[in-house]
């Protein structure tokens, strides 16, 4: 459910007329504009007893449109309240007890959503402990929240607070299958990020990494980078690390910093192996909708939800031609049940493992995931 | 085009190989090491999971792996799994088929459609996808899976990896032989330790049995023990630090105590020759359980309520309270006392030193009392011979010969003066005379006054 004025009264109102049943969780997914005093809405939640979580991202998606106002309003089965994980700035992260709150069986896995304060540091840390813990018993969605600004600030929610440097882990009674996919594809490379401090990339090829990236960017935009418009430009040229047999995982440069340092969303190991990547739209577009066909043609139950977690930085891309990925996405995935709109979040980073294997932390990427129930089959 | 994506693919192959090259070698701790490189590895590749298993012979610290090597030197151990979600074995025989089918092989790779599959599981919830097993060198081997995957890993790409699997097997030696000279350098530190520790406690007891042969050859220097009490307190003093020291000898007969020697802190009604009634007192429960006493004062209730006489020593401030019993001949005969305004001063180990020193003291004092009594029997016998020789020389001149006159019976003394028979006896014994008449002299000096019916009467 979208409701587009999402002041903290309008949005327990409308929680409270949702059929919430028996162990169901609210998603809240918050636009980052006009967006409620989050701290009335955890205490009036708490009041009425409702579990919840949520989140603020610089947009959210239902159906064909994006907002960057409102509010989106799920309802999920999940197992016990969502976790709350503080801390993810240091290296000492502390995790609750989640091993045995599933047990894994072989032909059903169930979903985790996990929502991450997308500035923070060792998210990829985060996410690799999350794996240590869960491995691929589970399915992974999620996404990195927080403003466009690029100011960190408080970003998540739960009945226990409103945070940052945080993340939020829910388990949810459904299976899914996931569809990850970007659109990117190689310009120049490989390149070695031979000197990297977590998301900051100080040297490509053993040279200032300002330089060697700018010499490709700008032989291929025609277009004089510097630090005041590197956004504008380095938002059609991310980087991609190779992953064998898949596409390249993106990372994103946002920024250069007076070094000549690139400082992306997400980390980059030392001694990385990278491309610079360039996107098309119809490239981008292209991908999405076969991020969705990914899910199409494994799906063998009954739709419970449609999620998407698409990056912010395609949005900025595609413009005005974002709402044809969104419509490509949306059609798709409605074509098993119409009754289920497309909804989810503008994220500064998305979480998904590839099929079975690998979590990851990705940038520029789309990810769907539907979330379903297994048909019950009668022999 | 095809040459392209040919040309592509080497490069993009061989670029992963270069990153996970370097990546190996990272780190000299084992655990460190493994996860460096195989995180990078299981994200280049997608892969699952991956386990590297030692052989017990190189391994040293497997405390951690809740393990022993002992007679389990070929077995081969888990030292890294990722996750560890999937963990089930940890350790594996080396008859295990995942050793056998690796036996002369550098690698090999089985799908779950492949017989011999499931023998090779050693992790949980794994029931298909491809496994692929390299040696690694004579330290073990490494395990990656892949779930995704149906059919076995090709031959190519076991070879792509080799060489890195190579490197990291070199890495993991230097880790190895880096975990030996850790091992070899934290024993010789506990040994060292262990000599600095025993050479500490020799000393120590050299220089606490030293002061305790001062104490006893002090105390028993003299059979006068009150002498040298405060030279006994002196030498005490360095081994078992005080605020107050007290001896309190158990007079049997009279049930009290006598405070024989105190120094340090003042307590009310406790000073030096004071002598108390024994019932309610510290000196009384050591006296009934003939064992030591270590007591921290925390509860001043507690303390008051089972020992009401201790509550001067409270409040002058002693927070700390040793008592020893002094035991000679199987008998209590009092009790030492230490008392420090510390609180919890006193340990298991002083309460043995302590003991140590009572049992000094309690020969020595038993020595003293004895001493004490043989001169007090000594001096009362001396005193007993001088009466009876006093006695025995008057009884001699009464029983020597005596000359008296056989007429007025007067009695010649040593100056040769006759005196009358009652003066001599007088002054040459202890009887005395009364002077009468007896009925014959009367008869003979007043015959007239004499009446018959009287004499009848007289005896």
């Amino acid at each position: 459910m979208y409701i587009p004025n999402a002041n903290s009264e309008e949005v327990i109102s409308a929680i409270t007329k949702m059929k919430i049943g028996q162990g169901d969780v609210v998603a809240i997914l918050l636009g980052e504009k006009n967006r409620p005093d989050v701290n009335l809405l955890i205490s009036g939640l708490n009041k009425k007893g409702v579990q919840f979580f949520g989140g603020i991202f610089p947009g959210i998606i239902c159906g064909t449109n994006k907002y960057e106002e409102g509010a989106i309003l799920m309802t999920l089965p999940a197992l016990g309240k969502p976790f709350l994980i503080r801390g993810l700035n240091t290296e000492e992260i502390q995790f609750p007890v989640f091993e045995n709150k599933i047990k894994e069986t072989p032909d059903k896995k169930y979903t985790v959503m996990i929502l991450v304060d997308g500035l923070t540091s060792n998210i990829s840390l985060f996410l690799s402990e999350m794996f240590n813990r869960l491995g691929n018993s589970v399915h992974y969605f999620g996404g990195g929240a927080g403003s466009m600004t690029l100011k960190q600030e408080p970003c998540l929610f739960t009945s226990e607070g409103f945070v940052q440097d945080g993340a939020i882990v829910t388990f949810i009674k459904l299976e899914s299958i996931l569809g990850v996919r970007h659109g990117w594809e190689r310009l120049m490379g490989p390149i070695v990020a031979t000197k990297t401090r977590k998301n900051i990339i100080m040297e490509l090829n053993w040279k200032n990494a300002f330089l060697v990236y700018r010499e490709t960017v700008e032989g291929d935009s025609k277009e004089e980078l510097g630090a005041k418009n590197f956004f504008d430009i380095a938002k059609g040229y991310p980087f991609g690390i190779h992953k064998e047999g898949m596409e390249d995982i993106v990372r994103d440069p946002i920024a250069v910093n007076e070094k000549g340092e690139l400082i992306c969303v997400g980390e980059v190991p030392e001694n990385t192996v990278l491309s610079i990547l360039k996107g098309k739209e119809a490239s981008l577009i292209h991908a999405a909708g076969q991020a969705a066909d990914d899910c199409l043609h494994l799906m063998e139950g009954t739709v419970n939800m449609n999620l998407i977690a698409d990056c912010i930085s395609r949005v900025i891309f595609l413009g005005k031609h974002f709402t044809k990925e969104l419509e490509t996405v949306n059609q798709k995935v409605r074509s098993l049940d119409d009754r289920q709109a497309l909804m989810g979040m503008l994220t500064l980073g998305e979480i998904s493992s590839y099929g079975e294997e690998f979590l990851e932390f990705f940038n520029k990427t789309i990810v769907v995931g539907i979330l379903y129930e297994r048909e019950r089959r009668f022999q | 085009m095809k040459e392209k994506e040919d040309f592509s693919k080497v490069i993009s192959e061989i670029s992963i190989l270069y990153e996970l090259s370097l990546a190996s070698g990272q780190s000299l701790d084992l655990k460190t090491s493994c996860d460096l490189f195989l995180k990078t590895l299981m994200a280049r590749k997608n892969l699952g999971h991956a386990s590297v298993w030692i052989k017990g012979e190189y391994l040293f610290d497997l405390q951690e792996l809740g393990k022993s090597t002992k007679g389990n030197s070929h077995s081969f151990f888990l030292v890294y799994a990722n996750p560890e979600f999937r963990i089930k074995e940890k350790v594996i025989p080396p008859n295990h088929p995942i050793v056998s089918i690796l036996k002369g092989k550098e690698a090999f790779s089985i799908a779950s459609s492949e017989n011999g599959f499931s023998e090779i599981i050693t992790e949980k919830g794994i029931d298909r996808g491809v496994f692929a097993i390299f040696a690694l060198g004579k330290l073990g081997l490494l395990k990656l899976f892949s779930m995704t995957r149906e059919t076995p890993f090709h031959e190519e790409q076991l070879n792509q990896l080799k060489n890195v699997i190579s490197k990291f097997t070199i890495s993991l030696e230097g880790c190895v032989a880096h975990q030996k000279v850790i091992q070899e350098i934290n024993d010789r530190k506990r040994a060292e330790e262990a000599l600095m520790r025993s050479e500490k406690t020799a000393k120590r007891l050299a220089q606490e049995s030293a002061i305790i042969a001062e104490i006893g050859r002090i105390i028993s220097s003299t059979l006068n023990i009150e002498e040298v009490y405060e030279y006994f307190a002196h030498e005490t003093q360095k081994i078992i630090p005080f605020d107050r020291i007290a001896i309190n000898l158990i007079n049997p007969l009279d049930h009290t105590v006598t405070i024989t020697y105190a120094t340090g802190i003042e307590v009310p009604d406790r000073c030096q020759g004071e002598v108390i009634p024994l019932a309610g007192t510290f000196t009384e429960e050591i006296m009934r359980t003939r064992s030591s006493l270590l007591i921290q004062i925390e509860n001043k209730a507690e303390l008051t309520e089972r020992f009401p006489s201790l509550l001067p020593t409270f409040q002058v401030g002693l927070r700390s309270l040793m008592s020893v019993s002094l035991i000679s001949k199987d008998q209590v005969i009092g009790v030492l006392h230490f008392r420090s305004l510390t609180p919890n001063a006193y340990s298991e180990m002083d309460l043995r030193l302590a003991e140590r020193v009572g049992n000094q003291v309690a020969g020595a004092v038993a020595n003293a009392q004895l001493f004490t009594e043989v001169k007090r029997v000594e001096k009362e016998r001396e005193k007993l011979i001088l009466q009876l020789q006093d006695a025995l020389a008057k009884v001699k001149t009464l029983r020597g010969l005596i000359p008296i006159c056989s007429s007025c019976k007067k009695i010649r003394d040593d100056k040769g003066y006759w005196n009358q028979i009652e003066v001599f006896i007088r002054d040459h014994s202890e009887a005395d005379f009364s002077h009468g008449i007896c009925p014959d002299c009367v008869k003979k000096l007043y015959d007239d006054l004499s009446e018959p019916d009287d004499d009848k009467k007289k005896p």
